[in-house]
């Protein structure tokens, strides 16, 4: 199957005062849906630099980062400048790759909003909303009617196995209750791409592998994982890893 | 479809951050007291300069010298004059030897110089029926003077008048004080509303007469400039001898309705200027505090924003969810505080119909407390369209 994003040569120098960091270096490779791709590498290896840069959240210095359009959500494929693409002759010869490095904000929201889920280290859930409408907080902006993002929500929450907690606050649940309930917030946009972020730093090592184990089911219904991790333990998890190192691919 | 639902849900969960919200209620609650009081006292200043500057009241020469028909009879004729509004008799009658009962109209209690309620100790005014305002510093000498009523009086503040006949009781409870520039000597004076007037004179069964102790009447004219102390009202219509007005008012009992004097005008003009001062002082205070717990909004939902950011929230969806928050807090703090208000004058016997709190300090408190939060909003969006979802990845 074709790959969902393309990175080529890809490199981030940033200044921290009047140092100059050069966080990713030439870095390639791609990712393809349903596989889960694991990030191994030290602290301050560029890990996270990574996942920035591909989810559209900052811009490398230099390089592509090209996006599969015929993987794209059904509803992103509508917005007008991506349609605009796709009924152009550049597409239909078979050129369906973009490079979102060209893109202005408001299509990269787009693109975070329609194809991306994140998974923090430290869950990230907003403490004033119930585990069931943290899970929905990722469709509110949708045109998806309410009982509809409900229904929705409480599957996942079925599957994942807190159903039970479903009007629960952050603060009510476990850091592994957590965890699951960020993963079907990343998931109920139904993403292409999901990027997690030390998933498991903050868990012990059985709520760890419990998360990794659902990650991996969830990937199998198609969507990307991109997982950023220092634990060399989650490699079991991995159909691909990469390890990474001063910003460059080992 | 889905900014209803933002905007509903950001409503909906503004009350979910209990610290939060009870926190900006309450600082919102002071601000739209002080705010609409520092208006207030700024309106109420040009309002009752208005309002005296803007009629004349008519006085007997002395007490027994004009009758209640001669005096409806010469309210009719005034009536009749193109620039008046309107026309309001004070009258008494002498209940026994050293009681005197003045009437008051409770919908126009501006409308005579001597019981505005800027002149009434404690700020108490009558406020219904069975009511009564005494005259500070008055003596009783001890009953009515009259063989048919038994009277049971004294003259303290929040004691109960009872009036006894042989068949039945009416008693007036005693809500405030009246600064004692109507000249009755030796005699108790009584001011009532004009239902208890009416009720007690029947009650007493006396024939004295009724008589007008002064006459209030309002004229149409422009408003009163309250920035630059200009009196536009209709003292060049009394000026001008063709006016009809003019006429009636040559009578030498006449005063301009300007009481009390302002006396020394550079005193006057720097209390002027201090309320202005006030004024300003207080609707930029409003403003400013408005604006800075919109950026304290955003400073505390930093890490929120940089949730919605990475979920793919547009700037002006996140704004939504910011203004919802502002809106519904700053909208709770403005009842919260106006009740407030209102609860503290009721409590001293003032109601909206003393006019003590303006609509006018109450609507612009309104515009000031909660209407400021949307460019508020939209001056702190600058610093939230700043925050990047990057700050998530680097843990807490």
């Amino acid at each position: 199957m074709a790959p969902i994003l393309k990175i080529d040569k890809i490199t981030k120098i940033y200044k921290r005062g009047r140092e100059v960091v050069t966080a990713l270096r030439k870095v390639s490779l791609e990712i393809s849906p349903g596989e889960i791709l694991m990030v191994i590498g030290p602290s301050g290896s560029g890990k996270t630099t990574l996942l920035n840069v591909l989810s559209g959240l900052d811009k490398p210095t230099e390089g592509k980062i090209l996006f599969n359009l015929s993987h794209a959500h059904e509803e992103f494929r509508k917005l007008p400048q991506i349609t605009e693409i796709l009924e152009s002759n550049e597409f239909s010869k078979g050129k369906e790759f973009v490079d979102i490095t060209q893109w202005d904000e408001k299509l990269l929201t787009y693109y975070r909003r329609y194809n991306v889920g994140f998974i923090f280290q430290s869950w990230e859930l907003i403490p004033t909303l119930k585990a069931v409408e943290n899970v929905e907080s990722s469709l509110y902006p949708s045109n998806i009617s309410s009982p509809l993002i409900r229904e929705r929500a409480i599957k996942l929450l079925r599957k994942v196995g807190l159903l039970d907690k479903e009007y629960a606050y952050p603060d009510q649940l476990s850091g592994g209750e957590q965890q699951r309930v960020a993963i079907c917030r990343a998931l109920i946009k139904e993403p292409k791409l999901i990027f997690a972020d030390e998933p498991t730093g903050n868990l012990d090592s059985e709520t760890g592998s419990q998360i990794m184990r659902q990650m991996k089911l969830f990937s199998r219904e198609g969507a990307a994982v991109i997982v950023a991790t220092h634990n060399l333990e989650l490699r079991k998890f991995a159909d691909r890893f990469i390890k990474i190192e001063d910003g460059e691919i080992m | 479809m889905s900014k209803w639902r933002l905007i509903k849900n950001s409503v909906r969960f503004a009350f979910r951050a209990k610290r939060r919200w009870i926190t900006f209620v309450v600082i919102f609650a002071l601000l739209s007291a002080f705010t609409t009081l520092f208006i207030n006292i700024f309106n109420s200043y040009g309002t009752e300069l208005l309002l005296y500057h803007k009629g004349f009241y008519i006085k007997a020469n002395d007490y027994g010298t004009v009758t209640l028909s001669q005096g409806e009879a010469l309210s009719q004729e005034i009536l009749k004059l193109p620039q008046v509004e309107s026309v309001h008799i004070f009258k008494y009658f002498d209940l026994g030897s050293y009681i005197r009962v003045f009437s008051i109209d409770v919908a126009s209690r501006w409308l005579f110089k001597e019981a505005k309620p800027s002149f009434l100790l404690h700020g108490q005014y009558l406020t219904g029926r069975g009511q009564a305002l005494i005259s500070k510093n008055n003596t009783f000498l001890g009953d009515s003077g009259l063989s048919s009523i038994n009277i049971s009086i004294t003259i303290k503040l929040a004691n109960i008048l009872t009036f006894d006949n042989s068949t039945s009781t009416f008693r007036l409870s005693v809500v405030g004080e009246l600064g004692d520039k109507i000249v009755a000597s030796h005699k108790l004076k009584l001011f009532v509303t004009e239902d208890d007037f009416t009720q007690l004179h029947d009650f007493v069964n006396v024939s004295t007469p009724i008589y007008c102790y002064s006459m209030a009447v309002l004229v149409n004219g422009p408003l009163y400039n309250p920035f630059d102390n200009s009196i536009y009202n209709n003292k060049m219509a009394l000026d001008d001898p063709d006016e009809p007005l003019s006429q009636l008012v040559k009578n030498p009992t006449y005063g301009l309705w300007g009481d009390p004097d302002p006396g020394n005008p550079a005193a006057a003009k720097k209390d002027r200027a201090s309320r202005f001062l006030y004024f300003i002082v207080g609707i930029a205070g409003g403003i400013v505090l408005t604006i800075l717990y919109n950026f304290l909004i955003v400073w505390f939902r930093k890490r929120e924003i940089a949730i919605l950011r990475a979920l793919g929230y547009e700037n002006g969806e996140i704004r939504i969810n910011m203004l919802g928050e502002s809106f519904t807090i700053s909208f709770i703090g403005y009842i919260v505080g106006i009740a407030s208000i209102i609860i503290y004058y009721a409590a001293n016997g003032m109601t909206f119909s003393n006019q003590l709190l303006s609509i006018w300090a109450i609507l612009a408190s309104f515009g000031i407390v909660v209407l400021i939060t949307i460019p508020g909003l939209l001056l702190s969006s600058f610093s939230f369209v700043r925050v990047s979802p990057i700050i998530l990845f680097r843990g807490r």
